[in-house]
């Protein structure tokens, strides 16, 4: 069975709730406030499995939102709105978490302040928790990709339009992502 | 692990993205290959695992939050578009400035005009006599 991706959709299509106005600014503010209250929740929750910090990720989210709107010339020509987001959402990531380490003075850590080094799953731990640490032990490049794919649902083409990478970078680091997180959860639930 | 097994299992991985033509191709290696059909078990469990983690919901303010914060960029988006545009201004008032514009650069060029600039000369070579 064909994975089920997301369907492209115009601006039109997002704009049926919206009752356009002369004023291009309003229009636009509003398209943005649509896109917002179809996505604001997903982005949300990526950017704390991301970040590993709620209240950053409640920031960041209106942040990537604010950017759809002072990127407004290009949003008119996104087909596929919910991958541009998380693109935007990627990279915004990746800016404040730069911001932070260059201003904040933070030690710069393996584990991205992500949670990497807490300790290896419990036995007693129930299964979600289990799949979220061994989730966050892996490189960044592979806990990423298997994020989107497995977790958001993107195609892998999805994928390599938000990660900038080609469609065959994607696939290895996602067979490469599967086989280390087998890994893990293996050998720590075997310890 | 051969390469073929390699590759089969690398195929695995996107087992939900590929066509169906290339997914009957895979069921049908999975028959014949024990090695591969646990490893393929393994990838969905694995990937229903991922799939069930639960999303942490937002903060019930996070909408008001943005929508205001949005409202702001709206309403500073329009004072810097009439600031330029100057849509909004009286008439009179964007005639006037265009007249003293005109007059300003006509008084420069009449000033250019009465006092030409002198062409480039170069400076004469200095001699320096040598001390006797």
């Amino acid at each position: 069975m064909k994975r089920k991706t997301t369907p492209p959709y115009k601006v039109s299509r997002v704009n049926q709730d919206i009752s356009l106005t002369a004023d291009p600014t309003q229009e636009m503010a509003a398209l943005v406030a649509a896109l917002f209250e179809r996505h604001h929740r997903e982005i949300y929750a990526y950017l704390v499995r991301l970040l590993g910090d709620a209240e950053w990720a409640h920031d960041l989210t209106q942040d990537v939102f604010l950017q759809l709107f002072s990127q407004r010339t290009r949003l008119t020509d996104v087909q596929n709105h919910r991958a541009w987001i998380y693109r935007i959402a990627g990279n915004m990531r990746l800016n404040a978490l730069n911001r932070r380490r260059r201003f904040a003075w933070l030690p710069w850590r393996a584990d991205d302040g992500l949670g990497l080094n807490q300790p290896g799953p419990d036995k007693h731990m129930d299964m979600e928790t289990a799949v979220t640490q061994t989730l966050a032990r892996l490189p960044e490049n592979y806990r990423i990709p298997l994020l989107l794919y497995s977790h958001e649902g993107f195609s892998v083409r999805e994928i390599a339009q938000i990660l900038q990478i080609s469609e065959g970078a994607v696939k290895n680091r996602l067979y490469r992502a599967l086989e280390m997180f087998r890994r893990a959860y293996e050998s720590e639930n075997a310890s | 692990m051969s390469r073929k097994h390699r590759q089969i299992q690398k195929k695995l991985a996107v087992y939900d993205d590929l066509t169906p033509a290339e997914q009957a191709k895979i069921l049908a290696h999975l028959q014949t290959c024990p090695e591969c059909a646990t490893g393929f078990s393994a990838y969905q469990q694995m990937d229903r695992a991922l799939a069930a983690l639960t999303k942490p919901a937002p903060q019930p303010g996070l909408r008001a939050e943005f929508q205001a914060k949005l409202d702001d960029e709206v309403r500073r988006r329009r004072r810097f578009f009439r600031l330029v545009s100057g849509w909004h201004y009286p008439s009179h008032l964007a005639g006037q400035a265009v007249a003293l514009v005109l007059l300003v650069g006509l008084m420069g060029i009449m000033w250019l005009w009465l006092h030409p600039q002198q062409p480039f000369q170069p400076a004469a070579p200095i001699s320096v006599a040598k001390p006797t």
